[in-house]
């Protein structure tokens, strides 16, 4: 399949699973982004990708599942804060060991879904 | 207030994480329902609504640095945002129990990518090095 086809395909495979479990579009996106474009570029592609699809899927999920205010206002100070956080070291932190930390962590998630 | 301030943390270290690309909004929405014991479609939601500010920044630093591709953006947020109406519909219609299953599988995916791949996309990855990348 050819690059821009895959690109089409992955965005849209990304957009569903973010608006079906709320979150991992991402992880769709990268790995595709990443075949044809450097590091950081694919990176910054993914999270504009991504904003306006957690930004419909929010607007749903506000509507159907609204959360109390106690809970949406530190996800939203402490996610602004870390994106800050992220931003201003992005490149600067090796980040290999907390990937495979975040991958035993995911799996440990997936044995209790499925459980 | 423990659980804001709970809260609040594991927000924090998420955001940094998606900003490193290391799969931070996957990690929220686990420990919102693992560790802290939220409803599923609450944490849902709440997961969607950290990703808006934490992408947000992260984004300002990188299109500062030159590294956004417009072509690629449109190319993948267009088809996105109709799969995201799609998925979230579907979401809505169906019982959140059936979902549990394929957020699990899904979740070993991607547990899996992160435990096995080479780790290209990293944030301290050797792909850093050329970047920018140098005029010819």
């Amino acid at each position: 399949m050819k690059g821009e086809n895959r690109q089409y395909l992955a965005g849209a495979a990304a957009g569903v699973v973010n608006g079906l479990f709320g979150g991992g579009g991402g992880t769709v996106l990268l790995p595709v982004l990443t075949r044809e474009l450097e590091g950081r570029r694919a990176f910054a592609v993914c999270v504009a990708a991504m904003l306006p699809m957690c930004a419909v899927s929010a607007a749903a999920g506000l509507w159907s599942a609204p959360p109390a205010l106690w809970q949406a206002a530190p996800c939203l100070a402490g996610g602004l804060l870390g994106g800050v956080l992220g931003g201003l070291t992005f490149g600067k932190v090796p980040v290999g060991f907390l990937r495979k930390a975040a991958g035993a962590f995911m799996v440990y998630g997936g044995v209790r879904y499925l459980l | 207030m423990k659980e804001a301030l709970l809260t609040f943390f594991c927000a924090l270290a998420a955001g940094t994480l998606s900003a490193w690309g290391v799969g931070g909004g996957t990690l929220l929405l686990l420990a919102l329902t693992l560790l802290l014991g939220v409803d599923q479609r609450q944490a849902q939601t709440l997961n969607l609504l950290f990703f808006l500010p934490a992408a947000g920044a992260a984004l300002l630093f990188h299109r500062r640095s030159g590294a956004l591709d417009t072509a690629a953006l449109r190319r993948t947020a267009v088809p996105g945002v109709l799969g995201a109406l799609t998925g979230a519909a579907a979401a809505m219609l169906l019982d959140v129990d059936l979902l549990r299953r394929p957020f699990g599988i899904f979740l070993l995916y991607a547990g899996g990518v992160l435990l096995f791949s080479r780790g290209k996309g990293d944030s301290g990855g050797k792909n850093q090095e050329n970047f920018p990348p140098k005029k010819p």
